[in-house]
């Protein structure tokens, strides 16, 4: 039985290529995740599988959190591929993405089983540049260019997860280290792991590709990229950081301090947008650097970092399930004309706010309940819950007046069952995995939800007025070498003394010789990666 | 003599006898020749896995005979020799198959195929050569075997390059041969032996031994492609591209990454060449050059010029995890002989059908390639990712023990660095060309040259890159199974450290 382990990835990635078949094989696509989803459903926790001929010597494991992580990945997997074959008809490259679907998936699945190094790997590099070819589907410029930074960012990520690897395999003589073996980690280790799946996870800093490539792939794609494949950067950190066998209060103040501030200044950037799938994608990254938080506080105390590395596990399951039903929904109301899908799409908005007796209330009770211990790195989080008990409804809320601005024009088809079944999945489901219903932080819910509906009933100039203002992917914008040159216009609004010397600046880089358009960005790549490598190499002996 | 010694002789033979029946063959000829080149490949296939499961138990396959006193000529097969020896027998298989197709209808095929025995004839004399007077030998009868093969096409370009190609070569040979014979005037006749043998002379003078490592090496290094020896290298890619799969991956520059390989191991010593302090320098040429192919490439329109210097870049990984202490950058270095075979001439086979179906010589070319020979551009997609490094193709484990040798020697800081340069270097050579062949429109191809076939170009053309991708994923994947590459390499550092 312990072969399903083997299965649920194999065989989205044995069927990658019949799925190009445009009759039967689109089907396929459907198919492939269900050995996952029945290992997830049906297999004993703890379940083993050790293959010693494949790879190095690979390992595959189901503990409870990878169980959860299985179930939630699989699940999505399914409803969001069935969405993709059913309203894939007019699209001439169709084949060509759900190729790539089924590739991301069988990396997706892989690495969540996966307990050894080499097969975790596989699945973390093969599910990253198998998104490429999601990111760059449509063929837009926009689309190309996400697809460019995403890359760059990806590739450097996992670069730099391999060195993390090497030194923890020299370090541990293993490629499956228990918990007591990642112990001592130099701060090197630690660091570059933190940085890799920072990468993913699209914390403060290291997010700047995420607002780009989700709005730029196809609805199914971007919910998956939402809903599962950067949660693999909590079980990165969760299989790889000493968690619960030894306390690094330098580091968990890290990932406090890095995830508090990204989870804020990431829902005051989604406000100022105006595209709804690049407000989901700043809540994504919003609720990643809280769970990253969290994460920090396990740290912080290895005593409470089983509890808290379920309920991070249980969170991100239902924040991937509503996150998914959101970005479908955006495909779904830019589509047909009814109005009641707006109602529909409110649901699972509802619930990633935070709604009283929602899996999001219940979330945050729970991880709430477990923070009452009297720390500092404990009471932070805390307060970071209130705050985003408050702001995440003026995000959701946000989301939805810019989602009500595209309404498209069609009649309902079948096209929409996918989704209509995702939403109860969505909202229901993941309540299974908390203890008890609640009414979460029913107040200040309340306040958020009145107050940014007043808001868009009464809009405040000074603050409508910083609509547009930043634009998607903030960051990157201000980096000479990947911006858009047009685009770049939107940032500036510096007197004109220091416009002349940036565009002095400028020139002065796009002077490159012999590097021009993609090259010049591929040129970056290795030059940040060595400057990343000469500041931390330095403490290897 | 007894059958240990025949076996080295006769897969010599295997390639040597049809070879030379083939030069005498009518150009008209084209069944037999075909039938002579498949029967020596797969004969040479059969005695290989029997020397492989006899080297493996550790018999002795040794052929010997005496020229003077003092001077023989020595075939042996130890577990190094036979690395190098089935990876050129594999692969000389699919070349020749693709050759045959490649070829079809062009003149002097016997010629051709005349060589081109000779060429591998001289590549398995020179893994098996048991000292550095055989290795010698077999070492300049390849550069002579394959100047021919270079110069192939006639054209004054084709013999311009095979020019340059035999002055860096037999300037390297001659640079050998003084080396090999000021070491044999030193120490006396010295046969390869694993853990090296000049560590345990007495009263030898350690500059003298440091300035024959220096001439050695700088003789190997033409072949191997060591800056600022590898001019010839991306010059030559005017041959045929099956000549080229020959140069890059099968015979040329493995034969000067392999003799690198004997000389530190099997007549130096690592340890001892440890001491003697000649590693170091050596392994900062090997990663300046690792870096410096991958930069070139970088600007290489000309498809087959990138490659070539994607090859300047990834021989030297060889050399470097030769250069670096311990079993686990020998694993390294040595299984990427293997690895970079496999997905370089991958590389080529494609490169070689883009040019002859559809006239594609650049990446500027190459826009939709992959829609109109989708199984080509699969092949040639998965060779590309595995030079980049990423798993489970072959290139990736390669890359991994190279890291884990150089951190367990302690020298982490500066190889580490070189590996993850060259990976995205590599990634952003290779990337831009697979981006090109998949998602940008197919465009008019300069001179589309096939009419008159169901697939999308001739069978012999479309199987061997498929097959040779098949094995760059496959030996990565069972990495850890019984007689993989990997294992093999284990064995072979196993006995070096014992």
């Amino acid at each position: 039985m312990t072969l399903l382990l083997l299965f649920a990835w194999s065989i989205p990635l044995l069927l990658a290529p019949l799925v190009l078949l445009p009759r039967s094989g689109r089907w396929l696509l459907v198919l492939a995740p269900l050995p996952a989803l029945l290992a997830g459903l049906t297999l004993p926790l703890d379940s083993v599988l050790s293959l010693p001929w494949l790879l190095l010597g690979t390992e595959m494991k189901l503990d409870a959190a990878r169980q959860l992580f299985l179930i939630a990945a699989a699940a999505l997997w399914s409803i969001a591929s069935l969405h993709t074959v059913m309203n894939d008809h007019e699209h001439p490259h169709s084949a060509r993405l759900r190729l790539f679907m089924a590739l991301a998936m069988a990396g997706n699945i892989g690495l969540i089983v996966s307990a050894d190094m080499i097969s975790f790997y596989l699945g973390f590099s093969t599910m990253g540049l198998a998104s490429y070819g999601l990111v760059v589907h449509s063929g837009s410029s926009s689309a190309r260019r996400a697809g460019r930074v995403y890359l760059v960012m990806t590739l450097m990520a996992e670069f730099i997860l391999l060195v993390a690897l090497l030194l923890l395999h020299q370090r541990t003589g293993t490629l499956a280290p228990s918990p007591e073996q990642l112990r001592g980690g130099s701060a090197l280790e630690i660091g570059l792991l933190f940085a890799a799946f920072a990468t993913k996870a699209g914390l403060l800093g290291f997010h700047v590709w995420l607002p780009l490539a989700h709005p730029a792939a196809p609805e199914g794609a971007s919910a998956m990229l939402s809903g599962a494949m950067i949660k693999t950067a909590l079980l990165g950190w969760i299989t790889f950081l000493p968690m619960g066998t030894e306390a690094l209060p330098l580091w968990g103040w890290l990932f406090i301090g890095v995830g508090a501030a990204g989870a804020l200044v990431a829902t005051v950037i989604g406000l100022t947008q105006t595209d709804p799938k690049v407000v989901l994608a700043y809540s994504s990254i919003s609720k990643m650097s809280l769970l990253s938080a969290v994460l920090g506080v396990a740290l912080i105390e290895p005593g409470s970092a089983p509890e808290l590395i379920m309920v991070v596990a249980a969170y991100a399951v239902f924040h991937g399930f509503n996150k998914g039903a959101l970005f479908i929904g955006v495909g779904i109301t830019k589509r047909y004309a009814e109005h009641w899908l707006l109602l529909l799409l409110a649901l699972p908005a509802a619930v990633i706010s935070g709604a009283p007796y929602g899996a999001g209330a219940a979330a945050k009770t729970a991880l709430t309940e477990l923070l009452f211990t009297d720390s500092r790195a404990a009471d932070t989080l805390l307060l970071l819950l209130t705050l985003m008990a408050f702001t995440t409804p003026w995000l959701m809320l946000r989301f939805l007046h810019c989602a009500n601005t595209h309404r498209g024009t069609g009649a309902i088809d079948a096209g929409i069952a996918p989704w209509l079944v995702l939403l109860p999945v969505a909202t229901l489901v993941p309540l299974l995995f908390f203890d008890e219903l609640s009414a979460g932080s029913a107040g200040w819910w309340l306040a958020g939800v009145v107050s940014a509906l007043l808001l868009i009933t009464y809009p405040l100039p000074p603050l409508t007025r910083l609509v547009g203002r930043v634009p998607p992917g903030d960051l990157i914008e201000l980096l000479p070498s990947v911006r858009h040159r047009a685009v770049f216009t939107r940032w500036q609004r510096f007197p004109d003394v220091g416009t002349r010397g940036l565009n002095r600046l400028r020139a002065l880089q796009f002077g490159w010789p012999l590097l021009s358009g993609d090259r010049s960005v591929t040129a970056v790549l290795p030059l940040a990666v060595l400057l990343l490598l000469a500041t931390l190499l330095l403490d290897i002996p | 003599m007894s059958t240990n010694a025949w076996l080295p002789l006769l897969i010599l033979w295997s390639s040597l006898v049809p070879g030379l029946i083939i030069f005498s063959l009518d150009e008209s000829r084209q069944r037999l020749r075909t039938a002579l080149n498949l029967i020596g490949a797969i004969t040479k296939l059969l005695l290989v896995a029997g020397l492989i499961w006899g080297v493996y138990r550790e018999l002795l396959f040794e052929f010997r005979w005496t020229l003077a006193p003092g001077l023989d000529f020595v075939l042996h097969a130890d577990a190094l020799s036979v690395l190098f020896v089935s990876l050129s027998t594999l692969l000389w298989l699919v070349t020749t198959i693709y050759a045959i197709g490649y070829l079809e209808h062009s003149p002097d095929r016997s010629r051709f195929f005349g060589f081109f025995s000779l060429c591998v004839t001289a590549t398995v004399g020179l893994a098996m050569a048991g000292n550095l007077f055989t290795f010698v030998i077999f070492y300049e009868a390849l550069t002579l075997a394959t100047y021919p093969l270079v110069a192939h096409k006639g054209t004054p370009e084709a013999i311009r390059g095979a020019r340059i190609y035999l002055g860096y070569t037999l300037a390297g040979g001659v640079l050998l041969l003084t080396g090999a014979v000021w070491l044999r005037t030193l120490a006396g006749p010295l046969d390869f032996a694993q853990g090296g043998i000049l560590g345990d002379i007495p009263g030898l003078d350690p500059d003298a031994l440091r300035w024959i490592f220096l001439l050695l090496v700088a003789g190997l290094g033409v072949k191997a492609a060591l800056f600022p020896l590898h001019g010839w290298l991306p010059r030559a890619m005017v041959a045929p591209a099956p000549v080229s799969a020959l140069l890059h991956a099968v015979a040329v520059v493995k034969a000067g990454a392999f003799g690198i390989v004997r000389v530190v191991y099997d007549v130096y010593g690592v340890e001892f060449s440890g001491e003697l302090g000649v590693l170091m320098p050596l392994g900062a040429l090997a990663a300046f050059t690792i870096i410096y192919g991958s930069v070139r490439a970088l600007s290489q329109d000309h498809l087959k010029k990138r490659l070539a210097y994607s090859t300047v870049s990834q021989v030297s990984y060889i050399a470097l995890g030769a250069t670096i202490l311990g079993p686990l950058a020998t694993i390294g270095g040595l299984v990427h002989l293997v690895h970079q075979g496999v997905m370089k001439i991958t590389l080529f086979f494609a490169a070689g059908n883009y040019a002859e179906t559809l006239g594609v010589h650049r990446v500027s070319e190459m826009n939709g390639v992959g829609r109109r020979m989708p199984v080509t551009t699969a092949a040639f997609t998965v060779a590309a990712l595995g030079m980049i490094g990423l798993p489970p193709v072959a290139g990736f484990f390669s890359k991994w023990y190279l890291g884990l040798g150089a951190l367990e020697a302690g020298a982490g800081a500066w190889v580490i660095p070189v590996l993850l340069a060259s990976s995205a270097l590599n990634a952003a050579y290779f990337l831009p060309i697979l981006y090109r062949a998949w998602f940008l429109p197919a465009g008019p191809w300069p001179l589309e040259n096939h009419t008159h076939h169901r697939g999308e170009t001739r069978p012999s053309l479309q199987w061997p890159p498929m097959v040779t991708a098949a094995l760059a994923v496959l030996v990565g994947t069972f990495a850890a199974a019984p007689f993989s590459p990997l294992e093999w390499v284990e064995l072979i550092a196993t006995r070096e450290y014992r």
